[in-house]
C-alpha cells in the first residue's frame, strides 16, 4: 500500500513538472490570446415560461418592437426586446410552419407553406385579424416543401423560396413535383408572380445584400457543400429538380432537364430487383465540378462564396449585411448563421470582373440551438433565432431567441481579404507584429473544390498546397499582401494566418483561417520578388521540433493545427499509443469532424465516448469514417457523410483515440 | 356457485345451435350473430317494434316517427307504457359488439354487456362536459347500503363527447372481454372494456370494471349473459347489432427452442453447413441475442397449439432486420422491418412452426413481432419487440385556447391530402377544417380539437389530425355550379380569412364572382352557421349547400343528409333549395343570386 502511494506522488510530481513545461512552452505561443467570446456574448431574451421560440423569421418594426415568427406557427411581437423585462405580445397564431417574417407598412408579411400571407391588425386590439392570401402556390402535401420568405427587394417585391420534395422511391433525390418547388419566386404586394431562378434544393437563407438578392444553400444532392449565390434573373444555382418548369411561359429561362442530364449523369441506375440504387461517393472516379458544368451550362451561376461544408457551417441560413458601427469592426460585409453548428460566419465580399466573390471566415459559435434567422435590434446588437427540431445542432436546446452584443473591444482578426493578380492582399483590425507577418511560414495557403454530382454532398476533391512566395507587409502593419503560387480559377483557397501576430500583445488571431473562394483572378500588377520579404522559417522552425521532439517523446504539440502536421507524423499509424488530445483535436478539427460531433455530448452526431461504447475494432472505425452506417444510429436526424478524404493513418489515430474513451 | 358453469354450458350449447342454424356454410368463418329480429330476443310485449325507416322530430322530446319494416329495433315508450328491456336470447361471454343506433330529442337508453356493464345511451348532443352517465359513458355502480349521496360509485366519463344529433345513425363498437372464474367459481379477474370507440372516436380503453353497474341483471359478475338494450326511458331505435364471439382459447408455445448464428445475413442461409454459436430451449419468446452490439441470425423453433380449426391471421416483424416464418415446412412470410400479414389455414391440434429472425444492424433493438388472431380468437402476441415503447413519442395535442385555427396539411378519409387547410375550435367543442384551396367546408367534427404529433414533433410531415368524431363532407372542385351542374374553377383565388365576432369571414374568387363566406359556431353548440354572399353572380350560379347518397327533407327547410349524419337548416329568408342529382348521389342546390344563411347542424 506505501509502495503505491508513493508511486502515485511520484506521477503527480512528473504530472506538475510537465504542467510547468506547458506553461513555459506556450507562452511564447500565445496560448492566452483571447477568443470570439472575450469580445462577443450571448445574452438570453427573458420569455414567459413555457413559449416556444422555435424561431422561423424575425423582422423589427419601426419603433423597435421585435418580431418572431415560428415553425409552431404563432407570431410574437416582443416589446422592449433588448431590455431586462421585454414583453410578449401573441400577434396571430395557427400559420403553418412559418420560416420568414416582414414588416412593411404596417403589416406583417410570412411564407406558410403554400402562400405567402399578410397579416394586419385592423381593429387596433394587437392581435392579427385579417389573414390575408397575397398569393398561394401549389404543394405536393411533401414534408420537405418548406418555403422561405419574404424579403423585401428595392422595389417593394416579396422574395420567397421553395424546397424541394424527394421522391418515394428515390428517397435522396430531389424533385419538384408542383410548380415552382426549388424556385426562387418574386412576388408583387398585388399579388403577381413571377419565377425568377432555379437550382435550389434546400434555400433556407434568402438576403438583400447591397441591395441585390443572395440566398445560401445546404449540401446535399448535386450541392457538394453549402454556398452564398448572388441571385439573377433566370440564374441557375445547381439542383436540377426545378428545371421540370423551364417549360411555363413565364420562365426565365429554358434549360431542360434533358440538357441538364446530357452534361451532369443523374446516375438513375437499377439493381437486379428493378429498385433503384441511391448514388454513393466513389473516391477514384472521373467526376466533372460546378465550374466544368458551367462551360457546358451558361445558365449555371457559381456560388459568390463557398462555404465550406462542415467549416463554415453543415446548414446555412440567413445572409445579413452589417451596417455600420454594428457589432464592430466589419461594417459592410456579411453574416451568415448555421442552424448545424449553431454558430455565425462572417463573409467579406468584393466585385471582381463585375461578379460577387470573397471569403467566409468563423465569427461567433455557441448558440443554444440552430442559428436560422438573425435581425439588427436599435441598439445595434444582434438578435438570434434559433430551432433545430428534428434537424439537430451543436447547440442542445431545441429552440432559443438570444442576442449577440459587442464589448466594444477591438479583436484581431482578418478584416477582410481581397483577390489579388497573384494572390491575396488581407487587411487587419489590428496592426501586425512585423516580425511575424514578413515570415512566410506564418501563412498557408490550400486550394481544393467539390464534386458536381447526385450523390448527397462531396468531399473536398483536387486538394492542393499552394506555395507562398512572398509577402509585403504595410508600413502601418494594417495589411499584408501575399503572393500565391499556382492559384487556381473557381476553387477555394484556404488561407491559415497561424502564425500572424498582433504587434502589441503578440496575440495570435481570433480566427486564423479563412477561405476564399476565387471564381475571378483579378487583372493588375503583380508585385515585384524585389519588394516583398521572401523570409521563411519554416526549416528552423522544424528543426527546432525535431530536436525537441527527441528530447520528449510526450512533449505538447503546439496549439494551432498547421504547425501540428509534423508532430503528428511521429505517431507511427503501426503504434498502439493513444494520441494525445491536442494531435486528435488537430486531426478533427481539420477533418471537419468537430463540426458535428463532440468527445462527451450528442451533437448533430453522436458523442465519441458514446461510438467508444460500441467496442468497434480500430479498423472498423476507419471503414465506418469511410462509408459511415447512419441506420446505425436511428435517433438522429442528419446521416454523416462518407469521408474519403482522411488519410488511413489519420484515421487510425481517430479510431485509436475514440476507443480510449471507452472506459 | 356452479351458475357460472352451467351458464358456459348453456352459451356453448345456444352458440351451437346459431351456428347450426345459421347453417355457417364455412367451417372455418368467425362466429358472428346478427340481432336484427325482435325474434332475437327475449319475448318483449312494451314498446319495441320492427321498422324499415326511422325518423326524428328534432324539436319533440323523447318521440321517434317510424314505418314498420325490417332490420331496425324501435323503442317508441309512451306515457302510459314506459316500456321494458330488450335481452337477447344469446348469451355471450368475450365478444365485439357492433351496432349502430338513434336517438332521439332527450332520449335515454343504455347497452348492457353480459346484461351486467352499462354503457349509457343518450342524447348528450352539445354538452361539452361529459359525465359518466352521459353518452357513452360507463354508467356507475350502486351501494344501497351507503348513505345517501355515497351510493353511486365508480362510473366512468367518455373521453370527450363525440355524440351526433337526435336522428342520426351513430356507430358504436365495443371490443369487451368478460370476467374469469377459477374452477370453484371464484372471480379471478374483472370485467373489461378493451376498447370502447363512439362514431369512430376511442372513448375508453382497457377499462376494468369492478363490477356489475347499476342496475344489472344479476348483483354479481357471471361468465356469460345476454346483451340488454335498455327500454324503459327513452325512444331509441338499433340496426345492424352484430356481435363476434371470441371463446378461443390463445395458442399456446411449446417445445421452443433457438441457434444463433453470428453475423449479417442478408437470406436464409443453408443450415447444414453452419455451426450454432449458441443453443438451448426457451419457456417462451424472449429477446435472444449473443451480444448487444452484434448481427446475428435466431433460428427458432416450436410447437404452436391450435385450438380451433380455421383460419388464422398472423402479423409478423423484425423491427432491426428482416425475418422469415415458416409454418409446417412451409414458407409464409418474408419481410423486414414493418409489420407483414398473412391468412392460413390451420387444423385443430398442433402443427410445428420455424421462425428466422435476421439482425442486419449493429447496435438496434433486438426481437420480433408475432401476433395471431383466429376463429374466436382476439390478436394475441405470442413475441413482441421492445421497438414500440422505445419509439413513443409524447403526442402534441393543440391547445385551442392557444391557437384557436391553424393551418396544416389535412389528410381526408378519401385520400385526398389538403394542402391549404384551415381547421377551426371552437369553445362549443365544434370544429370544422376549410379547405382555402377549393373554398370548401371539408368537414366537421365534435369533441377535441386537433392533434398536431405529425407536424411537430421532430421534422414533422406538416398535417394535423382531427381528434373528434369527423363528418366528411367532401370537396368538389368548388361549390358553385352553373347552370349544367359543372362546378366552376376558373381563376379560382383565395383571398385569405378574417376574424370576426361574427366569425370567420373566406373570401374568394372565381371568374368574376367575389365570394364570402361567414361559418361561425352556433352558440347553442348545435352545429355550425354559415352565410354566403356574393358580388357580381353570373345568372345562374347555384351553390352546393350538401352532397350525398341521400338527402331528405324532414320539415320545410330542414333537410338531412342520412349517409353523413348531419343536418342542412336553411333560414326562412333564404330562398328554397333544390334536391338534384350528384356523382354522389343528390345534392341540395340553392341559388346564389342572394344571400345563403343556413346552419349545418350535426
Amino acid at each position: 500500500m506505501k509502495m503505491k502511494t508513493f508511486q502515485f506522488k511520484n506521477y503527480r510530481f512528473l504530472f506538475l513538472l510537465s504542467f510547468g513545461l506547458l506553461i513555459s512552452l506556450t507562452k511564447g505561443m500565445a496560448q492566452e490570446s483571447p477568443m470570439e467570446e472575450d469580445y462577443y456574448k450571448i445574452l438570453k431574451v427573458t420569455a414567459p415560461e413555457g413559449t416556444l421560440l422555435e424561431v422561423g423569421g424575425m423582422a423589427m418594426m419601426p419603433n423597435g418592437n421585435l418580431g418572431v415568427a415560428t415553425r409552431r406557427g404563432d407570431i410574437f411581437i416582443v416589446e422592449n426586446p433588448t431590455s431586462p423585462k421585454p414583453y410578449f405580445r401573441k400577434f396571430a397564431s395557427g400559420l403553418h410552419e412559418i420560416l420568414g417574417l416582414a414588416y412593411q407598412d404596417g403589416a406583417w408579411f410570412c411564407a406558410q407553406r403554400g402562400e405567402l400571407t399578410k397579416l394586419t391588425d385592423t381593429d387596433k386590439d394587437g392581435v392579427a385579424d385579417t389573414y390575408e392570401t397575397i398569393y398561394a402556390w401549389p404543394i405536393s402535401g411533401h414534408y420537405h416543401e418548406y418555403s422561405f420568405g419574404p424579403k423585401v427587394d428595392q422595389d417593394g417585391n416579396f422574395i420567397v423560396s421553395g424546397n424541394v420534395a424527394f421522391g418515394n422511391e428515390e428517397w435522396w433525390r430531389g424533385e419538384s413535383r408542383v410548380p415552382y418547388r426549388g424556385w426562387v419566386m418574386k412576388i408583387t404586394p398585388e399579388g403577381e408572380m413571377e419565377p425568377w431562378a432555379t437550382g435550389m434544393r434546400s434555400p433556407a437563407g434568402l438576403g438583400i445584400l447591397y441591395g441585390d438578392l443572395f440566398y445560401t444553400e445546404n449540401q446535399g444532392d448535386y450541392m457538394g457543400s453549402g454556398g452564398l449565390w448572388h441571385l439573377e434573373k433566370g440564374d441557375f444555382t445547381g439542383h436540377p429538380a426545378g428545371l421540370t418548369w423551364t417549360d411555363q411561359p413565364n420562365s426565365p429561362l429554358k434549360l431542360t432537364t434533358e440538357q441538364f442530364n446530357a452534361v451532369v449523369d443523374p446516375q438513375k441506375v437499377k439493381d437486379e430487383n428493378g429498385r433503384y440504387i441511391k448514388p454513393e461517393n466513389v473516391v477514384d472516379e472521373e467526376f466533372i465540378t460546378l465550374f466544368e458544368a458551367k462551360e457546358k451550362i451558361p445558365e449555371i451561376k457559381l456560388p459568390a462564396v463557398w462555404l465550406p461544408h462542415g467549416i463554415h457551417g453543415i446548414s446555412n441560413a440567413e445572409p445579413l449585411e452589417i451596417p455600420k458601427g454594428h457589432l464592430g469592426p466589419f461594417e459592410g460585409q456579411v453574416l451568415i448563421g448555421d442552424q448545424g453548428q449553431s454558430k455565425i460566419m462572417r463573409v467579406m465580399l468584393e466585385k471582381v470582373n463585375g461578379e460577387y466573390q470573397g471569403a467566409s471566415i468563423d465569427f461567433r459559435s455557441g448558440f443554444q440551438s440552430g442559428v436560422l434567422r438573425m435581425v439588427w435590434a436599435p441598439d445595434k446588437s444582434l438578435f438570434v433565432g434559433e430551432t433545430n427540431r428534428g434537424w439537430g445542432s451543436a447547440g442542445e436546446a431545441n429552440e432559443g431567441l438570444q442576442r449577440l452584443v459587442w464589448n466594444n473591444e477591438l479583436p484581431f482578426e482578418m478584416r477582410n481579404i481581397k483577390s489579388q493578380p497573384d494572390g491575396f492582399e488581407i487587411e487587419f483590425t489590428k496592426a501586425v507584429d512585423p516580425k511575424s507577418a514578413e515570415d512566410l511560414a506564418s501563412y498557408a495557403v490550400q486550394s481544393f473544390i467539390y464534386k458536381y454530382h447526385p450523390v448527397y454532398g462531396s468531399p473536398p476533391v483536387n486538394i492542393e498546397d499552394n506555395v507562398i512566395s512572398g509577402v509585403k507587409v504595410s508600413e502601418d502593419g494594417m495589411k499584408v499582401r501575399i503572393i500565391v503560387d499556382g492559384l487556381r480559377k473557381y476553387y477555394i483557397h484556404k488561407i491559415s494566418l497561424d502564425g500572424v501576430r498582433e504587434k502589441n500583445e503578440s496575440h495570435s488571431l481570433v480566427h486564423p483561417t479563412a477561405y476564399y473562394t476565387l471564381n475571378n483572378i483579378p487583372e493588375g500588377s503583380k508585385l515585384a520578388l524585389t519588394e516583398v520579404s521572401r523570409k521563411n522559417s519554416v526549416k528552423e522552425q522544424t528543426e527546432l521540433e525535431k530536436k525537441k521532439a527527441a528530447a520528449s517523446p510526450k512533449s505538447i504539440a503546439p496549439k494551432n493545427t498547421g504547425a501540428a502536421s509534423s508532430t503528428v507524423e511521429k505517431f507511427a499509424s503501426d503504434s498502439d499509443e493513444i494520441p494525445s488530445l491536442e494531435v486528435v483535436n488537430a486531426l478533427l478539427t481539420k477533418h471537419t469532424c468537430t463540426a458535428c460531433h463532440n468527445a462527451t455530448t450528442k451533437q448533430v452526431g453522436p458523442a465519441y465516448s458514446e461510438i467508444a461504447k460500441r467496442k468497434y475494432s480500430n479498423e472498423k472505425i476507419i471503414e465506418l469514417i469511410y462509408n459511415p452506417k447512419p441506420e446505425n444510429w436511428p435517433d438522429y436526424a442528419t446521416p454523416m457523410p462518407p469521408m474519403p478524404q482522411v488519410p488511413k493513418d489519420e484515421a487510425l489515430k481517430i479510431a485509436k483515440w475514440i476507443n480510449s474513451l471507452n472506459k | 356457485m356452479t351458475k357460472p358453469h352451467l351458464k358456459k354450458l348453456a352459451a356453448l350449447f345456444s352458440g351451437l345451435l346459431l351456428s347450426g342454424f345459421l347453417g355457417c356454410a364455412h367451417l372455418f368463418a368467425q362466429e358472428t350473430t346478427m340481432l336484427q329480429d325482435l325474434s332475437d330476443f327475449k319475448p318483449n310485449k312494451g314498446t319495441w317494434h320492427q321498422a324499415g325507416q326511422v325518423t326524428v322530430e328534432m324539436d319533440q322530446p323523447n318521440s321517434l316517427k317510424f314505418e314498420k319494416g325490417e332490420g331496425i329495433l324501435v323503442n317508441s315508450p309512451t306515457k302510459k307504457n314506459h316500456g321494458i328491456d330488450l335481452v337477447s336470447n344469446a348469451e355471450f361471454g368475450d365478444i365485439d359488439l357492433e351496432l349502430e343506433f338513434m336517438v332521439a330529442n332527450q332520449s335515454n337508453s343504455g347497452v348492457y354487456l353480459m346484461g351486467q356493464y352499462e354503457i349509457q345511451i343518450m342524447d348528450s348532443w352539445t354538452n361539452t362536459n361529459p359525465r359518466a352517465g352521459d353518452m357513452g359513458g360507463i354508467y356507475e355502480r350502486w351501494d344501497d347500503s351507503k348513505p345517501e349521496g355515497q351510493k353511486g360509485y365508480e362510473g366512468y366519463p367518455p373521453r370527450q363527447n363525440v355524440s351526433g344529433a337526435p336522428g342520426v345513425w351513430q356507430q358504436l363498437h365495443v371490443s369487451f372481454q368478460a370476467p374469469r372464474f377459477d374452477q370453484q367459481g371464484q372471480k379471478i379477474q374483472n370485467a373489461k372494456f378493451i376498447s370502447v370507440t363512439l362514431n369512430g372516436v376511442i372513448i375508453h380503453e382497457n377499462l376494468e370494471v369492478s363490477g356489475p353497474t347499476r342496475g344489472a341483471l344479476q348483483s354479481d359478475d357471471v361468465a356469460v349473459g345476454p346483451i340488454r338494450i335498455q327500454g324503459d326511458h327513452g325512444a331509441v331505435a338499433f340496426r345492424n347489432i352484430k356481435v363476434t364471439k371470441f371463446d378461443t382459447e390463445a395458442p399456446k408455445i411449446s417445445e421452443l427452442n433457438y441457434e444463433i448464428y453470428k453475423g449479417g445475413f442478408d437470406e436464409s442461409p443453408d443450415f447444414s453447413s453452419l455451426t450454432p454459436d449458441e443453443k438451448g430451449t426457451l419457456p417462451d419468446f424472449q429477446e435472444k441475442t449473443t451480444s448487444p452490439t452484434g448481427q446475428n441470425l435466431i433460428r427458432y423453433r416450436g410447437q404452436l397449439s391450435v385450438p380451433e380449426s380455421g383460419e388464422y391471421l398472423m402479423r409478423f416483424g423484425v423491427p432491426s432486420g428482416w425475418g422469415s416464418l415458416i409454418i409446417d415446412g412451409q414458407k409464409k412470410i418474408d419481410m423486414g422491418e414493418g409489420m407483414a400479414g398473412v391468412k392460413t389455414e390451420l387444423e385443430k391440434g398442433s402443427v410445428t412452426f420455424e421462425i428466422l429472425a435476421s439482425k442486419t444492424r449493429d447496435w438496434t433493438e433486438t426481437g420480433l413481432d408475432w401476433e395471431i388472431s383466429g376463429p374466436g380468437l382476439r390478436y394475441v402476441s405470442l413475441s413482441e419487440s421492445s421497438t414500440g415503447q422505445r419509439n413513443a413519442t409524447d403526442p402534441i395535442l393543440v391547445n385551442e385556447r392557444e391557437t384557436p385555427q391553424l393551418r396544416s396539411f389535412i389528410d381526408l378519409p378519401n385520400g385526398q391530402r389538403i394542402t391549404h387547410a384551415l381547421s377551426v375550435s371552437s369553445p362549443q367543442k365544434i370544429h370544422y377544417s376549410y379547405d382555402l384551396g377549393t373554398g370548401n367546408l371539408v368537414q366537421v367534427w365534435r369533441g377535441d380539437f386537433l392533434d398536431a404529433t405529425p407536424m411537430w414533433n421532430s421534422r414533422g410531415n406538416g398535417v394535423s389530425i382531427p381528434l373528434g368524431s369527423v363528418v366528411f363532407l367532401g370537396n368538389p372542385e368548388s361549390s358553385l355550379l352553373d347552370s349544367q351542374n359543372q362546378h366552376l374553377t376558373a381563376d379560382y383565388k383565395s383571398k385569405g380569412y378574417k376574424l370576426n365576432d361574427s366569425g370567420i369571414e373566406f373570401t374568394y374568387g372565381i371568374q368574376n364572382i367575389q365570394v364570402k363566406d361567414v361559418i361561425a359556431a352556433r352558440a347553442d353548440g348545435k352545429g355550425l352557421e354559415r352565410t354566403i354572399t356574393a358580388e357580381n353572380p353570373a345568372n345562374n350560379v347555384d351553390f352546393s349547400l350538401a352532397t350525398g347518397e341521400e338527402i331528405r327533407m324532414i320539415s320545410d327547410g330542414l333537410y338531412l343528409v342520412s349517409d353523413k349524419g348531419y343536418y342542412i337548416e336553411l333560414d326562412p329568408k333564404t330562398p328554397k333549395p333544390r334536391i338534384t342529382s350528384s356523382p354522389e348521389g343528390q345534392q341540395l342546390l340553392v341559388s346564389l343570386d342572394s344571400p345563403i344563411h343556413f346552419s349545418l347542424l350535426f
